[in-house]
């Protein structure tokens, strides 16, 4: 028997967008598992050509809530490089499984890592260009922060371009780019197969479980539609669950990687979520931070400390032009009440608190009681 | 000075009117580039004060990335100051137009490029939407003589029979005829 949602969803039918990467794998199992249809939800799946279109087809209603990068959601809301409208986050969608990949010609050169890619770079025999996805999205802020952790300055000693997902190995391949960020399967494995480059490291080697991409909508949205958004968020979780339950991976390989939704072979999308990694230099392990979109809701929950995080990194590269204050931004965002409601009634797990401290590969702690002085420590900077 | 546009777009056969019809409405058609093309070198060298870009294009991220670099570089517009014109850039939007300006550009100059294009995008729809919907008629014809001959082989009605059998079902369902019939071919008479 279905158990039936506490209320009906106000507004059942909705067009929910995605870009065409492993982690929009929750909301394609959601609709392909019948969960929306479970929870009420009438559900067709959008997939969107940019980040730029998922942004203005959010805020134009066109589509109802997306998969969406954590830090455009900010950006959105804060209207930076573009137009302003109340946003929010109902839910994390991943963690982990992006990736840096740095080209052929650089490891003809020497490079093998950061400090060596700082070393050739210092040397200024020309310039050099590396590529994120969206100038507010997650891959930008994981290159930046990756490349000032090596003394790369990413706003003065290189050149930045941004390019969506699916052409990253293309334009790497046409040579216009030496290095690139971006999500699975565009990422590392893709590259490393079509022998164009090396993966020099992971995000999650950067931050252990950090958070990715979210479902995202508008403050309207939800003020609108709460049951609505309550049965997404219902069907979504659900979906997570069944995709971390590792015997199920094959088959969400199978299922995400058709044409319609991320157009990849399945087998390239099955190794990374069995957590098969290589990184195109002789290195071959098994991932224990593979991409994650459950792990007992853990993934899922919108930490307030996550969202600040991405408005001091936001803050640093100078996208964000004044002071804010950055906890009353992310309660704005987060729906963290909608979500634990949810949860909770599902028998997942919810944190005593919103804000947790968080250490990166560099050693630097994010503690979200001080973000002024974490800013502060960062010698690169905007 | 005329505003400079720069108009991104793989489809020949429409951008070299749409040219002719900014030029003449007084907007100097900086360039016009494909989607395959450098678009980020090409918006760096021509400067444009604004870009005409199909809203479906994946290089709409790469000028994303330009418009926080600087005042120089166009931004997104999604909207205007009065409402009246903000209904204009939505229904853009709709039509698959994405519309970028820089700063010092005036709402008035955007509205009216945005209008000119729109005017010229419309034209073209229509004339693809008729084939479209003439395809459309084509196809569900074609459809519902297949369910026809289906009902009048299995269960040995007339064509008249088997086409009022297949009427009345739609009716009872509230469904299309060729609606009805793409399931009977599909799934088979017995449901």
């Amino acid at each position: 028997m279905n158990p039936q949602p506490p209320e009906a969803p106000e507004k059942a039918r909705l067009n929910i967008g995605f870009i065409a990467l492993t982690d929009c794998a929750s909301l394609v199992l959601a609709r392909e598992l019948g969960l929306f249809e479970k929870y009420g939800l009438d559900v067709r799946l959008s997939r969107q050509p940019s980040w730029a279109a998922v942004r203005d087809r959010v805020h134009l209603g066109q589509l109802d809530a997306a998969h969406m990068l954590y830090g455009l959601v900010y950006g959105a809301h804060l209207g930076i490089g573009g137009p302003r409208t109340d946003m929010a986050i109902l839910m994390g969608l991943n963690h982990n499984g992006q990736g840096i990949v740095l080209s052929k010609q650089l490891r003809e050169q020497g490079v093998v890592d950061a400090a060596s890619l700082k070393r050739l770079i210092d040397r200024k025999q020309r310039s050099y260009t590396f590529a994120q996805t969206f100038p507010t999205g997650t891959h930008a802020m994981w290159l930046y922060y990756w490349l000032a952790a090596a003394g790369i300055d990413p706003l003065r000693d290189v050149r930045i371009i941004s390019v969506p997902p699916p052409q990253m190995v293309a334009n790497m391949r046409a040579g216009n780019m030496d290095g690139y960020c971006v999500g699975e399967p565009w990422g590392g494995a893709r590259a490393i197969q079509e022998g164009i480059g090396f993966a020099v490291t992971t995000t999650q080697a950067m931050w252990r479980n950090h958070p990715e991409k979210v479902l995202g909508t508008t403050r309207e949205f939800v003020e609108k539609y709460p049951n609505t958004a309550r049965a997404m968020i219902r069907a979504v979780l659900e979906a997570s669950r069944y995709i971390d339950t590792m015997a199920n991976r094959e088959h969400v390989a199978r299922v995400i990687g058709a044409e319609d939704y991320v157009g990849a072979p399945a087998e390239v999308i099955a190794g990374r979520l069995r957590g098969e990694y290589e990184d195109g230099l002789g290195r071959k392990w098994q991932e224990a931070d593979y991409m994650k979109f459950f792990n007992e809701g853990e993934v899922n929950y919108p930490y307030l400390s996550h969202g600040m995080w991405f408005l001091t990194q936001l803050r640093r590269w100078g996208l964000l032009t004044h002071e804010v204050d950055y906890l009353a931004v992310a309660r704005q965002v987060n729906q963290v009440e909608l979500y634990s409601e949810v949860a909770r009634s599902m028998d997942v797990a919810v944190p005593h608190s919103p804000l947790k401290a968080e250490r990166l590969f560099d050693g630097v702690l994010w503690d979200p009681a001080r973000p002024a002085e974490y800013l502060d420590q960062f010698a690169i900077k905007a | 000075m005329p505003a400079r546009v720069l108009i991104i777009d793989a489809q020949s056969e429409r951008t070299q009117p749409l040219a002719q019809a900014l030029a003449e409405a007084g907007f100097e058609v900086a360039g016009i580039v494909a989607e395959s093309d450098d678009v980020h070198g090409a918006v760096r060298s021509l400067q444009p004060d604004a870009i005409l870009i199909d809203a479906d294009s994946p290089s709409r991220d790469t000028l994303e990335g330009l418009a926080v670099l600087g005042k120089r570089f166009p931004r997104p517009i999604l909207m205007l100051s009065e409402s009246a014109d903000t209904d204009l850039v939505r229904d853009a939007a709709r039509l698959g137009i994405s519309t970028y300006a820089v700063d010092g550009i005036s709402p008035a100059l955007v509205r009216s490029l945005v209008e000119v294009t729109m005017a010229h995008f419309q034209s073209q729809r229509s004339l693809t939407m008729e084939l479209r919907e003439a395809q459309q008629a084509l196809q569900d014809r074609r459809l519902i003589d297949k369910a026809k001959y289906r009902l009048v082989e299995e269960m040995h009605m007339s064509e008249e029979q088997a086409y009022h059998q297949l009427r009345r079902m739609a009716m009872e369902r509230g469904m299309k005829i060729a609606e009805l019939a793409r399931l009977l071919i599909e799934h088979g008479a017995a449901g």
